[in-house]
């Protein structure tokens, strides 16, 4: 094969590569255009939420400044004496929630746990026949960014509640002098048709 | 003559007492039964109403007002199972049915809000399928008569510039 024969097939070869670009740039256009065209698609009509969570509080009620507060806990409660606190819950879920507040009275030294909640054999239930239940709607984007709001569709409360102590309450605590009042948020499970612990938890200790 | 009357009034009153007295737990229990019945019935009917509030992704304000309202039958409901637990089965059932009323007049208007919902998206999809349609016919419509065209000109045109010169001999390239 000459000099001039093999330069003659590369100058072929060569040009034949560039059609061949030609047609491989043609195509990863195209390409990319669909891609787009699926990703705006899919970004504008399956938008995936981000997960979202619910939100329990204890408050007290300050006279002075006749404002909610997180701070001035009680840390002593009496038989003849009931303590008020206020509880509240904001829903920052995606979709609506029936929730439940369950109130229990626990030995101080009890672990408190966001999987599993507190067993009915060591505690006692406040208010078990007349239980907290709320249903709430979700916050809406402006909503979530809200801070310090006591008042809205997602807002439960701030509600009052009256703990009280007294010998049946401790009845089932082996050392009644220090205990803790925990709270428990609960919510509906459709599908299991019964409330379901959200792993939401808020505690007072206290001296009795 | 007036022997046999005060007998048979004596007979009569007593009949008619015991027919009363007997009466009285048959009506009670079909009060309770009717009130524990209205009150599953509010129960699985709050329960569907959960269920499609679930599936709604747009809590617009006329979702929100309804979600007060189940919060509101909500709260019949409980009513309804502290009247019945008082042994108050009537006032019990007259809850658990306003209950039911409530839930059944908020499912009318969420299935109303999915179905418009539904019938928009597919007006939407519609629309996309229709203009994506019209830009892949213009899209060939200009590959055709303008792209395609030009391709092979432009292919030619370099071919065109190769220079190849056979020798003499059969199928030899210089």
């Amino acid at each position: 094969m000459t000099r001039e024969k093999k330069s003659l097939i590369k100058r072929v070869k060569s040009k034949l590569t560039q059609s061949q670009v030609n047609r491989m740039i043609s195509l990863s256009i195209i390409l990319v255009v669909v891609a787009s065209v699926i990703g705006i698609s899919s970004s504008v009509f399956f938008q995936k939420k981000p997960d979202g969570f619910s939100e329990l509080s204890l408050l007290m009620y300050n006279d002075l400044t006749e404002n909610f507060e997180s701070n001035n806990y009680p840390t002593h409660i009496y038989s003849y004496e009931n303590v008020s606190v206020y509880f509240m819950v904001k829903n920052f879920e995606n979709s609506a929630k029936y929730y439940q507040l369950q109130i229990k009275v626990v030995e101080l030294t009890q672990n408190v746990s966001s999987q599993q909640p507190i067993s009915a054999i060591s505690s006692f239930f406040l208010y078990a026949n007349d239980t907290f239940e709320k249903i709430l709607s979700p916050a809406t984007n402006s909503e979530k960014k809200e801070t310090g709001f006591f008042a809205g569709d997602y807002i439960w409360g701030p509600t009052e509640l009256v703990l009280y102590v007294n010998a049946e309450v401790v009845s089932k605590l082996t050392s009644p002098n220090f205990l803790k009042i925990v709270f428990e948020l609960w919510e509906f499970n459709t599908e299991k048709e019964n409330f379901q612990y959200t792993g939401v938890f808020a505690f007072l200790e206290l001296d009795y | 003559m007036k022997r046999y009357q005060k007998i048979i009034l004596i007979l009569w009153v007593f009949g008619t007492t015991t027919i009363l007295y007997n009466q009285i737990p048959i009506a009670q229990s079909q009060a309770e039964q009717e009130a524990s019945a209205a009150i599953q019935e509010a129960d699985e009917k709050l329960t569907y109403v959960l269920e499609l509030l679930e599936e709604i992704s747009n809590y617009d304000e006329d979702i929100r007002n309804l979600i007060l309202q189940t919060d509101d039958a909500r709260q019949l409901i409980k009513e309804a199972k502290d009247n019945y637990a008082s042994s108050n089965f009537t006032i019990s059932y007259q809850k658990a049915t306003g209950a039911i009323l409530q839930l059944d007049s908020i499912i009318g208007e969420i299935d109303s809000k999915i179905q418009s919902k539904t019938q928009n998206k597919i007006i939407i999809f519609s629309l996309v399928g229709v203009l994506a349609g019209l830009g892949a016919i213009v899209f060939s419509f200009l590959f055709i008569s303008k792209i395609y065209p030009w391709y092979e000109k432009k292919k030619l045109e370099e071919y065109s510039k190769l220079e190849i010169r056979y020798n003499g001999s059969k199928g030899d390239v210089k």
